[in-house]
């Protein structure tokens, strides 16, 4: 772990150079640049006010805006760990011609999506103008809910990325598992609909706690969860993140042979 | 005495034969279900045993047949691959110009390149800014430093390329093949600055090639490797008078 940060800090340069050739990229060649991280998640809102306020009737007048709450957070996990999956295999050029710590190749995509994420959070400020809800002091728990997400999300990633350079079919079941993911995730419910002997079973995911906290930072809710089943989640973001520093370390080694 | 900078003990590598690799998990788990072992059993040795030390102000010619590992091992010393068994221990920063335009990227300036070239081996923008008159006026493409990379022919690549590896002072400077797209005049140029950087005794430099007149003149030592093995090292005489490398004499 300390020798991670290490690695980090002493290729601080090259990590910061990727993360903004990566956001560079993004957005290249595009007229409208950094709206489009506004633009989908806001698309989001307009399917998803069709679907359930227009059509299916659902009496929650901000159910759009608990469900942009619930896909920001999620497209960030999402991207992290779909991005750093395939870290090594798409660098494969360079990681072959000159030495850089491994683990840049995977932090620097971590980094760079959570600036694409802090840019599209803009998206919600509108909202809440239309909502009249002004956020209050529960709004520092969006900083763990964030930061334990994304440490949750690299251990993932960190874990993939080696696995993928040693079975390429990672990348695809990754896609796959993540669109279910989507759904076994309180995104466009809330985790009060997940009762009985579920629930227990369905709140060891991690991103459901952090999503629901997220959520709930923002619109000074209740937020309906134990404090002990959040101390879960936290311990668990934490191993998970533990468990892929370890096995990159293990793994890296060999996974690079196969580049 | 001089200090060692470069211990290698040892060092043995294998690569995954690709035509045995697994393609995939389902591969991988018939294989293991009819019990003939994964993928991993089948492997080529690209170095079997490597002993090397290499001192202080030493300049290194590695030369052998295409195949014998001398990329491999290059790799190996730079921290590319690590060994499968044995150790390589090095000293001090290391500057590396495995192939041409490793580092590079092709839609960004040559001066863009420049700092992700620097970024990679450690140096903030700034320090690059500071070496950057010396890289340009080394590389002589002044005027083509806004232009971007995939505009560049190769023999300006490597000018580049070469002129940001020696720019930075490393202690260990690694060449493989890099030079040998240069015109002579860049060739002279490149040449003389490794002997001024040697020339303090301060970096030492591992350089692979196939031209015995630039060995002869760069290297204070000549190792061959064979089949993955160091077969012989010492000078130019001892080792040019047991294998010399095809090409122009």
């Amino acid at each position: 772990m300390i020798a991670l940060l290490q690695k980090l800090v002493g290729h601080q340069y090259i990590l910061r150079n990727f993360i903004a050739r990566d956001l560079k990229v993004k957005y290249r060649g595009t007229a409208l640049g950094y709206l489009w991280s506004l633009l989908e998640p806001l698309s989001l809102v307009a399917i998803y006010y069709f679907l359930f306020v227009v059509v299916m009737q659902v009496h929650d007048p901000i159910y759009p805006l608990t469900v942009v709450l619930g896909v920001l957070p999620y497209n960030l996990l999402a991207a992290i760990i779909q991005s750093g999956a395939t870290a090594l295999v798409g660098n494969a050029g360079l990681i072959r011609r000159v030495y850089i710590p491994r683990e840049v190749f995977v932090v620097s995509a971590v980094g760079s999506n959570l600036v694409v994420y802090l840019l599209s959070l803009g998206v919600v400020v509108p909202l809440l103008f239309y909502y009249r809800i002004v956020p209050g002091p529960q709004l520092l728990w969006l900083v763990p809910a964030v930061v334990l997400l994304v440490l949750f999300g690299t251990g993932v990633a960190l874990f993939l990325a080696c696995a993928n350079a040693i079975y390429r079919d990672v990348a695809y079941l990754v896609r796959v598992v993540m669109r279910i993911y989507f759904y076994a995730s309180p995104i466009i419910y809330s985790v009060d609909r997940v009762q009985g002997d579920l629930r227990e079973w369905y709140l060891l995911n991690p991103a459901a706690i952090w999503i629901s906290v997220h959520r709930s930072a923002i619109l000074e809710r209740p937020l309906g969860l134990e404090l002990r089943q959040v101390a879960v989640a936290a311990v668990v973001s934490v191993l998970v993140f533990v468990f892929g520093a370890w096995s990159f370390e293990r793994w890296e080694k060999k996974a690079v042979k196969f580049l | 005495m001089s200090e060692v900078v470069i211990a290698i003990h040892d060092v043995h590598l294998a690569f995954p034969l690709v035509r045995f690799r697994p393609a995939g998990i389902k591969e991988a788990f018939l294989k293991r279900l009819l019990g003939r072992g994964t993928g991993e059993d089948q492997k080529f040795w690209a170095l079997r045993g490597i002993e090397l030390s290499i001192t202080r102000g030493e300049v290194i010619g590695l030369v052998g047949k295409n195949g014998s590992g001398k990329s491999t091992l290059l790799r190996v010393i730079t921290g590319i691959y690590a060994p499968d068994r044995g150790t390589v221990e090095t000293k001090g920063r290391i500057s590396s110009l495995l192939e041409l335009g490793a580092g590079f990227r092709e839609e960004l300036s040559g001066d863009e390149n420049i700092t992700l070239n620097g970024a990679i081996l450690g140096y903030s923008p700034q320090e690059m800014a500071q070496l950057r008159p010396g890289i340009v006026e080394f590389s002589g493409l002044g005027e083509f430093m806004a232009q971007p990379l995939r505009t560049y022919s190769s023999g300006m690549r490597a000018r580049l390329g070469f002129a940001v590896a020696a720019a930075v002072r490393p202690d260990i400077l690694i060449i493989d093949e890099a030079l040998a797209v240069g015109d002579a005049e860049f060739r002279a140029k490149s040449m003389a600055r490794i002997e001024a950087l040697t020339a303090d005794q301060n970096t030492t430099v591992v350089i692979v090639s196939h031209n015995e007149a630039e060995l002869r003149r760069l290297c204070t030592r000549l190792v061959l490797l064979e089949r993955g093995q160091v077969v012989i090292s010492g000078d130019a005489e001892t080792v040019f008078g047991r294998y010399r490398p095809a090409g122009p004499t």
